[in-house]
């Protein structure tokens, strides 16, 4: 075998032909135009991109369904006897009230369409969707794209409240036929809607007008009240930091039967600029919680709370809460019930408004004080309720203690369930599983398919 | 490209300083001059360490682009030849490197093998031929970079700190690749060692 020897080039004969040495000088002096890779591989990738986006955007969007659940039908009913909230594949929400039904009218990857039939239902519509989000009511139609608002609809008529986003509203008893609703803005429309100009524009800051001389009613708490049927009818467009809840604890008492000329007539409406603001976070969070489970921190409002369902004493709690002008904490209830009422939801709301200025002091004290100037009432309940859920995080011994002690009381139906569940975390928390058990074997009992049915499981998992 | 020139007379030619220092300015006669004057070079270099000439014809085209683009770069203008060497090792790099990505992606089987055979010499030994051959398989079967570091020290005939500038690496790096590269070809094939060229 022969030995190969270093240079081995010298073994080699392979020179580059004149032709090929042209060719590539050529290609030296114009290398961009004679290697069209990169560019060819640019246009390529930019058509892959282009293709996949024109896919993904004009593929047809699928009908909408509930997560874990299956699409919704034409003609099937949303909506019980208890609260339920029904999240969708594409992120929208609804949220239904007790005893609200929600009947599915169309349902294409274009169309979304529902007919409330009764009750309060919330709609959370993911923007950039691509179906039109329609929502009947009566003979009020309410269009939207990307928002969030509420549609509430009882014997009296149908009212609608903007969160945020901009909703269109059609109907015949709508001002001009259709109206644009922007965030905090709402509208009623009576039942009756043969009034085509019931519904009117309330602006807080707009000057009185000829009609309602009394309607700018954001400028003082002590507004002349309205009109009670020129009240209701009245289309008012809140700040835009004015909260959900507490526009839809006014659409709330709007909507509520008054009995009688002894009823305030500007509660729904009456509320400040200067309420609106402070009240803004938990009117919020007690909308939300009285609509889904909430986390402990979440605090309630009592001016929300002393408006929901409460069949003994309908109207009771919200008077006093809106449109009532604001009393110092050392003042005594008045005489007779109705002033009583008044007063202690008053306090209730002075105990709110102590909590968002971070004094928990003062507002323990206010809810002392009207846990003990009003045993076995609403407001007592409330109170409890509301110290069981400040206590929760910090001392959930005596959070179960407050939440147990109201849900002995009045505390209102709409709330139970959310009280019953609240107890077994506070049992939790504290550390008395045994308790704990027998809360959760109540919860689950009252309520079979309760809404807080995986948090309980959670918490019993997971002290 | 720059602006043209003059025509420069040939005789004498120019040394490499002078034109690098053109085609530093972007003369464009100088340009073709040095290409004129190394593509060979390069060429036989690229088709050495490429093994095919398609690779090896890329190799030279994008040294002489990277060349005429960077000339200004050139540390010493009077080691013209030295550069270009380092700038085809550069290119030969990116081109396996290109290639290992390609199989990867599946665009390029690897089916190849060292043609040396295509170039071995008209009036050679043919046991020598015969050896030469097998060397090209056994090539192909290295690592890039064991590769190129053998061929430029046995190949080219480079001394351990011109493989260690031309492969951009340590002295120690160089030497351990060529190392690893001849233990390899021992296996079946006759090399004289090199101490140093």
């Amino acid at each position: 075998m022969s030995k190969l020897r270093a240079p081995l080039k010298d073994l080699l004969d392979e020179p580059l032909p004149e032709v090929q040495v042209q060719r590539i000088w050529r290609k030296v002096q114009a290398p961009a135009a004679t290697r069209p890779v990169l560019p060819l591989l640019a246009a390529g990738c930019a058509l892959i991109a282009g293709l996949v986006i024109a896919f993904v955007v004009l593929r047809p969007a699928a009908p909408l369904a509930v997560n874990d659940v299956g699409a919704l039908a034409p003609t099937q009913m949303l909506g019980g006897e208890y609260p339920t909230h029904w999240p969708l594949t594409d992120g929208s929400r609804i949220e239904l009230g007790a005893a609200a039904r929600l009947e599915v009218v169309r349902n294409t990857g274009e169309d979304f369409a529902v007919e409330l039939k009764a009750g309060h239902a919330g709609f959370d519509v993911q923007p950039g969707g691509p179906r039109r989000w329609s929502i009947r009511a009566g003979e009020l139609r309410v269009e939207v794209v990307g928002t969030s608002f509420v549609v509430e609809r009882n014997a009296r008529g149908v009212a609608v409240q903007v969160r945020h986003g901009v909703v269109l509203v059609r109907g015949p008893g709508v001002d001009s036929g259709s109206q644009r609703l922007l965030a905090g803005e709402r509208v009623f429309v009576p039942a009756a809607s043969a009034q085509p100009s019931a519904a009117n524009r309330l602006a807080p800051n707009s000057p009185p007008t000829a009609a309602s001389p009394s309607r700018d009613v954001s400028s003082t708490p002590t507004a002349a009240p309205l009109d009670p049927e020129a009240q209701v009818h009245a289309k008012e467009q809140g700040p835009r930091n004015g909260s959900a809840q507490a526009d839809h604890e006014a659409l709330a008492n709007a909507l509520e039967p008054r009995s009688g000329s002894a009823q305030p007539k500007h509660e729904a409406l009456a509320l400040t600029q200067e309420r609106r603001s402070s009240a803004a976070q938990t009117d919020h969070e007690a909308l939300a919680d009285a609509l889904e489970p909430r986390s402990a921190s979440a605090q309630p409002d009592h001016e929300a709370l002393a408006s929901a369902p409460q069949p003994s004493t309908p109207g009771v709690a919200k008077r006093g809460q809106v449109g009532e002008p604001q009393t110092g904490p050392a003042r005594t209830p008045a005489q007779g019930p109705e002033q009583n009422d008044s007063a202690f939801a008053t306090l209730l709301r002075e105990a709110d408004q102590a909590r968002q200025r971070h004094d928990f002091e003062g507002a323990y004290a206010l809810l002392e004080r009207v846990r003990g100037e009003a045993p076995g009432s609403v407001h007592a309940a409330l109170a409890s309720w509301t110290m069981g859920r400040m206590h929760i995080s910090s001392d959930p011994a005596r959070a179960a203690s407050d939440i147990a002690q109201a849900l002995q009381g009045k505390l209102p139906d709409g709330l139970r369930e959310a009280a019953q569940a609240r107890l077994v975390e506070a049992y939790t928390l504290a550390g008395d599983q045994r308790a704990a058990r027998a809360a959760a074997n109540a919860y689950r009992a009252a309520h079979p398919e309760g809404r807080y049915r995986s948090e309980i499981k959670r918490w019993m998992r997971e002290p | 490209m720059g602006p043209p020139s003059e025509p420069t007379p040939l005789s004498p030619p120019l040394d490499d300083a002078e034109l690098s220092e053109r085609l530093a300015q972007g003369d464009r006669w100088a340009q073709e001059a040095v290409y004129r004057k190394y593509v060979q070079v390069v060429w036989g270099l690229a088709l050495r360490l490429m093994g095919n000439r398609a690779d090896a014809e890329d190799v030279v085209q994008d040294t002489f682009a990277e060349a005429l683009r960077d000339a200004g770069q050139m540390r010493d203008r009077r080691m013209l030849r030295s550069w270009l060497m380092g700038v085809t090792v550069h290119q030969a790099h990116r081109r396996f490197r290109k290639r290992r990505l390609l199989q990867r992606l599946g665009f390029d089987r690897g089916e190849r093998t060292h043609m040396l055979d295509e170039h071995i010499g008209r009036n050679l030994d043919p046991e020598l031929a015969t050896e030469l051959r097998k060397l090209g398989e056994r090539l192909e079967r290295l690592p890039p970079r064991q590769r190129i570091a053998w061929c430029l020290r046995y190949m080219e005939g480079c001394s351990l700190e011109e493989v260690a500038e031309y492969c951009a690496c340590s002295l120690a790096t160089a030497k351990r690749d060529i190392s690893a590269a001849h233990a390899t070809l021992r296996e079946v094939l006759d090399i004289e060692e090199v101490s140093d060229v």
